[in-house]
């Protein structure tokens, strides 16, 4: 994902490549545009790798004559992380580990303590929520979790995003799943016929306290990940492993 | 009527945190750094953001909470007042005008965080740091809007409940009192 091609270090300049113009305009001086694009041209074929809509980051890091240049397949997030090569929340959690605390805390009680609701099942809500909210990193990696809770293919992710038109779910789960969507669009859409539907399909008070709380805290943890810009691989088989350590070791795992 | 029964001497989010006191730990813990912890953001700022968010998720119990803690915390209520109209007329600084404006993006999703935002709040001196804790405590009264809401606890019509509610989170924080709250049946 990230290569570094030379390496020295001091002060620092910063582009977000969206194209190949972009790149012979980093730096006025012309030299160091030159070098740079044949540094680059070397390790990157523009045609492959630079699509349309993919954005590219290059970072420069020059001193004197010499220089890092890092690239990037992702945007930088917002803000300076201390490892860019953390995808989604998890730069996050490094970032800030006084925080980091409290909201893996948070996800392990939710989604892994006991309860009436499998583990399946609530990482099903947290990702059905994360696709409502378009984070592309929360959706993917807690439906990889849900499937290696419920022991199913990864293509689990994308029947998430269908509604669950293939997966069979429980008629409790799918009323419950009514009330997270609920949720995700604003608390006060949860009108009492929602709560209704999934009592009588036999919800505890306590399950509906979970769904609503569940679907709220991943309305938190996506503003979290996208309000600041970090970058989530596309393909669902990148977060295989971290599906099955999100269910299997947790999320108080070391780290 | 909550959609589920809850104590019914605690409105709003107290009687939801003691309902489910295993997962109102960590939210407390969280509550607690990000506004009253060590800080460059005063905690009459932090509760500026709060109160912002609340505001336009609709969610009239947060609101009423938080702006009464900032009034209190900012020693007056003209700040609280603006800001929910027009961020720009309020008279607080250009930083804090900035970030208000990246929590009130949050508000509406992650995504509509725009660059030219962040460069503003960055041009007006804000840290990274700053930057960070502002989208998350954004996102985390997301969380607590909607658990408020989405189980339609109670919200006091009393402006005197938020009086006092307001000077407790100003004393005590966020973490659980000590002494629980069975102190508040009879009032």
């Amino acid at each position: 994902m990230i290569r570094i091609i030379h390496r020295i270090s001091i002060s620092q300049t910063s582009v977000l490549v969206k194209n190949q113009q972009d790149l012979f305009q980093i730096n006025r001086n012309k030299s160091f545009c030159i070098f740079l694009r044949i540094l680059c041209s070397q390790f990157l074929t523009f045609q492959d790798k630079i699509s349309e809509n993919q954005n590219f980051t290059v970072r420069v890091f020059r001193a004197n004559d010499s220089f890092l240049i890092i690239y990037s397949k992702y945007p930088m997030a917002h803000i300076k992380l201390l490892n860019e090569e953390l995808p989604g929340i998890t730069g996050l959690l490094n970032y800030r580990p006084e925080t980091a605390k409290s909201l893996l805390n948070l996800a392990e009680t939710l989604l892994r303590s006991e309860s009436t609701l499998t583990s399946g099942e609530r990482e099903l809500i947290a990702s059905y929520v994360s696709h409502l909210n378009g984070c592309h990193f929360c959706h993917t990696s807690h439906g990889a979790a849900a499937a290696a809770h419920l022991q199913c293919d990864l293509d689990l992710i994308d029947d998430i995003k269908q509604n669950f038109a293939t997966t069979g779910i429980s008629p409790k789960l799918r009323a419950l799943l009514n009330i997270a969507a609920k949720v995700q669009k604003g608390g006060k859409n949860v009108l009492p016929e929602d709560i209704t539907l999934a009592r009588n399909e036999e919800a505890t008070d306590k399950e509906i306290h979970d769904t609503v709380l569940i679907a709220a805290a991943f309305c938190m943890f996506n503003r979290y990940v996208d309000g600041l810009g970090t970058f989530a691989p596309k393909e669902n088989e990148a977060y295989r492993q971290m599906g099955e350590m999100m269910a299997f070791a947790g999320y108080n795992r070391p780290r | 009527m909550p959609h589920i029964p809850l104590p019914e001497h605690l409105p709003g989010i107290t009687g939801l945190l003691e309902y489910s006191q295993d997962t109102a730990q960590p939210i407390r813990e969280l509550t607690q750094f990000l506004l009253r912890g060590e800080n460059t953001l005063s905690a009459g700022e932090r509760e500026l953001i709060a109160t912002i968010v609340s505001h336009n998720n609709e969610c009239k119990f947060c609101t009423s909470a938080h702006t009464a803690a900032a009034d209190l915390l900012l020693g007056e209520s003209k700040t609280c007042k603006i800001i929910k109209q027009d961020i720009d007329k309020a008279e607080i600084s250009e930083k804090m005008k900035a970030l208000l404006k990246i929590a009130k993006m949050v508000q509406k999703s992650g995504k509509s965080v725009t660059k030219e935002a962040i460069e503003l709040a960055k041009n007006n001196g804000a840290t990274d740091l700053e930057i960070h804790d502002t989208v998350l405590i954004a996102g985390l009264f997301c969380l607590y809007n909607r658990y408020v809401d989405g189980l339609a606890s109670v919200t006091p019509a009393d402006p005197g409940f938020y009086e006092y509610l307001g000077e407790r989170i100003v004393n005590h924080g966020y973490n659980r009192l000590p002494q629980g709250y069975d102190h508040l049946k009879n009032k």
